[in-house]
């Protein structure tokens, strides 16, 4: 697992930062250069670590960004949302998480994916219906009311 | 012992005493828990009542003999013996194993374990101290262990400090039970109990077993179905 990298895309008055690597104690608010952008999106996809020493940096980080940047999350993975729900700061006034992976159990074949779920999408903390390619309904590998916390957390920031 | 953990469930009280097979008193806590001077007792720390896999590994681990480490109750379990000379090698060693045996999404929850926990072994398990670059302290060795069979992954690190102190295990009892954490932000006090709290959300059971002045094991469980509340167990032994 490397160090953080990332790369940018954008898409009209957006930005999109697409990371990769791994968020840990070595990460610090200027490597990720941000200028003056007003909107901008942080895609979670390839993140495959931050670790408690790389929470405190990444919050710092949020910290030093002006309130009326408006900043999404996408694609957040497990991991992600994990930390969303338990770590205050992860969340902020200005973050929108705009998507993000679940995990589902297929019984029939013992398989595990991961599928990408839009927050919008997210009524009454119950997780959207999945099937398989024979239209078996997969189980929802996960705790729905503990894992679709960081909604609730949202609004409230 | 388990009839007792069983009869504290179907209470409406926070906290019990209740004694284990090995002659020591055990304290069961659901959320939030409030004994902070526990002194030599172990303590179980659950919101819900745990499931019947949850009570077969609580009981083993109580069952345990000081000189019994929670390696030998694993199926077949995979052994890495790290020295500061060899940290990244085994790292990626230990990387490597996991991704060709575990499934995507629990290789990075069971990656994420092994790497708070290396880091709190390293600080012999003060989630005051902690740091992720450190050195492994003198000549002794941290050993990680990984089982994996389809019904249960289990990860164990193990220091041999034993240093955890009566003040720090407040604070680990303490920590773990918070439902959010604020980080920290003097990178010169660590993370204040993050890691161990992710630790939990991320397994699901936690044990913790030390004995002062030899050492700490910390061991996390994965099962197929994630529950909705982590139980946690500390044993002193």
């Amino acid at each position: 697992m490397g160090k953080l990298e990332y790369k940018t895309e954008t898409k009209g008055d957006e930005t999109v930062f697409h990371l990769s690597g791994k968020i840990d104690e070595d990460f610090r608010r200027k490597d990720i250069e941000l200028n003056d952008l007003k909107k901008i999106t942080f895609n979670f996809r390839d993140l495959t670590m931050i670790n408690s020493c790389g929470i405190r940096e990444w919050i710092d980080f949020l910290k030093a960004i002006p309130t009326d940047v408006k900043i999404q999350y996408e694609e957040c993975t497990p991991i992600i949302v994990t930390q969303m729900n338990i770590i205050s700061g992860f969340l902020r006034p200005n973050i929108k998480v705009v998507s993000f992976y679940a995990p589902y159990f297929d019984p029939s074949d013992e398989t595990e994916t991961l599928h990408l779920i839009h927050a919008k999408d997210i009524t009454a903390v119950l997780p959207p219906v999945v099937k398989n390619a024979a239209g078996e309904q997969l189980d929802f590998d996960a705790h729905p009311e503990k894992y679709f916390h960081f909604l609730k957390i949202q609004e409230s920031v | 012992m388990l009839n007792a953990v069983r009869d504290f469930f179907d209470q409406e009280i926070e906290s019990l005493a209740a004694r284990t097979p090995c002659g020591k008193s055990l304290i069961l806590s659901k959320v939030p828990f409030k004994i902070l001077e526990i002194g030599d007792h172990s303590a179980f720390i659950s919101k819900e009542l745990p499931d019947q896999k949850t009570f077969k590994i609580l009981d083993d681990v109580l069952s345990l003999q000081k000189d019994e480490g929670i390696v030998g109750l694993l199926y077949s379990p995979q052994e890495w013996t790290m020295t500061q000379a060899n940290k990244a090698e085994t790292t990626n060693l230990f990387s490597d194993f996991l991704a060709s045996k575990v499934r995507p999404t629990l290789q990075q929850r069971i990656g994420h374990c092994a790497d708070e926990l290396i880091s709190n072994a390293i600080y012999a398990l003060d989630p005051i101290k902690k740091s992720h670059n450190s050195v492994i302290i003198g000549e002794k060795p941290i050993t990680l262990y990984l089982s994996t069979t389809p019904e249960v992954q289990a990860l164990i690190i193990r220091d041999q400090h034993g240093s955890i102190s009566l003040d720090a295990k407040s604070k680990i009892l303490t920590k773990i039970t918070e439902q959010t954490i604020a980080p920290q932000m003097d990178r010169e006090i660590g993370g204040a109990g993050i890691g161990l709290n992710l630790v939990k959300e991320f397994c699901d059971f936690f044990v913790i077993r030390h004995c002062g002045g030899e050492w700490t094991e910390a061991c996390c469980f994965f099962f197929r179905k994630q529950a909705s509340e982590t139980p946690f167990l500390y044993v002193e032994v």
